[in-house]
C-alpha cells in the first residue's frame, strides 16, 4: 500500500501548511487499527486529541468541589496530660536554677564563719533544755579537763627533761605526751 | 519534660550533698549496726533553748558565755571495747587528715586522750575529743565558732571534776 500522500500531508502538517480537512484526514487514517511501522509513532498524537475530547469531568465534580471549599478542615490533634505541664516544669527548674544561684553568690558574698553542717538529721536526745543543759555542761568540763591534764603533764614533763638535761647533759624526750 | 526534672534533681542533690558531715555523724553512719554505741545529740535548735535558760550563779553564768559559742554537741559512747572504738576513730581522723587538725593529744596508765579540730579561716567549727578509759570509750563532738579566747576559757573556768584529778 503506498502511503506517499499520507506522508506529505504529514510533512505539510509539521510545516503548519495543511488545510482543516487534510488535518482530518490525518486523524481518520491515524484511526485505522493497522497502521505501517514507519508512521506509528505519529498515531499517539492524533489519537490523544481525540481521546482527550471525550475526557469530561464527573457528574458529582461540582459537589466535591463545593464540599472541599465550604467545610473548614478541622483535625482532631490528642496533647499528652505531660505537655500541658511542659512549662510548669520549665519554670520550676529555671526557678530552682535562679534560687541555687542565688544562694551560692550570697553564700560567696557573705562569707561568714558559718558551719556548713547538716543539722537536719540531728535528732534531739532531750527535750528539756535543762536537762540538756547539764550534759553540755559534762562534756565541757571533760574537754576542759583534758586540756588542763595535758597542760600539767606538758608542764612536768618540760621540767623533767629540763632537770635531766641539766643533771645528764642528755635529751630525754616525753613519751607520755605528744606536742601537737 | 525529663531535661527538667533531671536538672531539678542534680540542683537538689548537689545542694544536699554540699553539706558536711560532722565527725560523730560520720563515725554513727560508720557504724550505724553497732548497738553498743550510744549517741546523745544536742541541735541547734535546742542550743538555743538551752541558752534561753538562767543562769543560776556565776559558775553557770560563766558556762553559758562558753555555750554561746557553741552551735551543736553530739556525745558517742560505749561502755566496752574502748580501745577498739578509739582505733576506729582514729582511722576516720586518718582518712580526713585534710579536714581535721591535732588539737593535743595525751596518754598515761590508764587514759588516752585525743583532741581534733576542724578550722575556717582561722576559727574552730568543729571540736572532737576521743578518749579511752578503763575500757570505756566517748567522742565529744561540738560545732560552733570556736576562737582561740573559748579554748582559754574552757581550759580556765571549767572546774575538773574532783575524782577524775585523784
Amino acid at each position: 500500500m503506498d502511503y506517499k500522500y499520507i506522508e506529505q500531508l504529514l510533512e505539510r502538517f509539521w510545516q503548519c501548511e495543511t488545510s482543516l480537512e487534510e488535518e482530518q484526514i490525518l486523524r481518520t487514517f491515524f484511526q485505522q487499527k493497522e497502521i505501517p511501522a514507519h508512521l506509528l509513532s505519529y498515531k499517539h498524537l492524533f489519537v490523544y486529541e481525540q481521546t482527550a475530547k471525550e475526557v469530561k469531568l464527573g457528574n458529582d465534580f461540582d459537589a466535591k468541589i463545593l464540599a472541599r471549599i465550604e467545610k473548614p478542615v478541622v483535625t482532631a490533634h490528642h496533647v499528652p496530660f505531660s505537655r500541658h505541664l511542659r512549662p510548669l516544669f520549665k519554670a520550676a527548674a529555671v526557678v530552682a536554677i535562679i534560687l541555687s544561684l542565688g544562694t551560692a553568690a550570697q553564700r560567696s558574698f557573705h562569707r561568714d564563719i558559718e558551719t556548713d553542717y547538716n543539722y537536719d538529721t540531728y535528732k534531739d536526745t532531750y527535750t528539756d533544755p535543762q536537762v540538756a543543759y547539764g550534759e553540755i555542761s559534762e562534756a565541757l568540763m571533760s574537754v576542759s579537763e583534758s586540756i588542763n591534764k595535758y597542760q600539767e603533764q606538758y608542764a612536768n614533763d618540760s621540767v623533767a627533761v629540763a632537770a635531766a638535761n641539766t643533771e645528764d647533759n642528755s635529751q630525754v624526750a616525753p613519751d607520755s605526751i605528744k606536742k601537737e | 519534660m525529663k531535661r527538667a526534672l533531671t536538672i531539678g534533681c542534680t540542683i537538689v542533690f548537689t545542694a544536699a550533698t554540699a553539706m558536711a558531715q560532722d565527725f560523730v555523724s560520720r563515725y554513727m553512719w560508720e557504724n550505724k549496726h553497732d548497738t553498743l554505741l550510744h549517741c546523745v545529740s544536742v541541735s541547734p535548735k535546742m542550743m538555743e533553748e538551752v541558752l534561753k535558760t538562767d543562769a543560776k550563779d556565776e559558775v553557770q553564768e560563766e558556762m553559758r558565755n562558753i555555750m554561746m559559742d557553741l552551735k551543736s554537741m553530739q556525745i558517742v559512747s560505749s561502755q566496752t571495747k574502748g580501745d577498739f572504738y578509739f582505733n576506729k576513730a582514729e582511722k576516720i581522723i586518718e582518712k580526713n587528715i585534710n579536714r581535721f587538725e591535732p588539737f593535743i593529744s595525751f596518754n598515761d596508765s590508764n587514759e588516752n586522750c585525743r583532741i581534733m579540730v576542724r578550722k575556717k579561716e582561722g576559727v574552730i567549727i568543729e571540736l572532737v575529743m576521743f578518749s579511752h578509759k578503763n575500757d570505756h570509750f566517748r567522742i565529744i563532738n561540738f560545732t560552733g565558732c570556736m576562737n582561740e579566747h573559748f579554748i582559754d576559757n574552757l581550759a580556765k573556768t571549767m572546774i575538773p571534776k574532783q575524782e577524775d584529778k585523784d
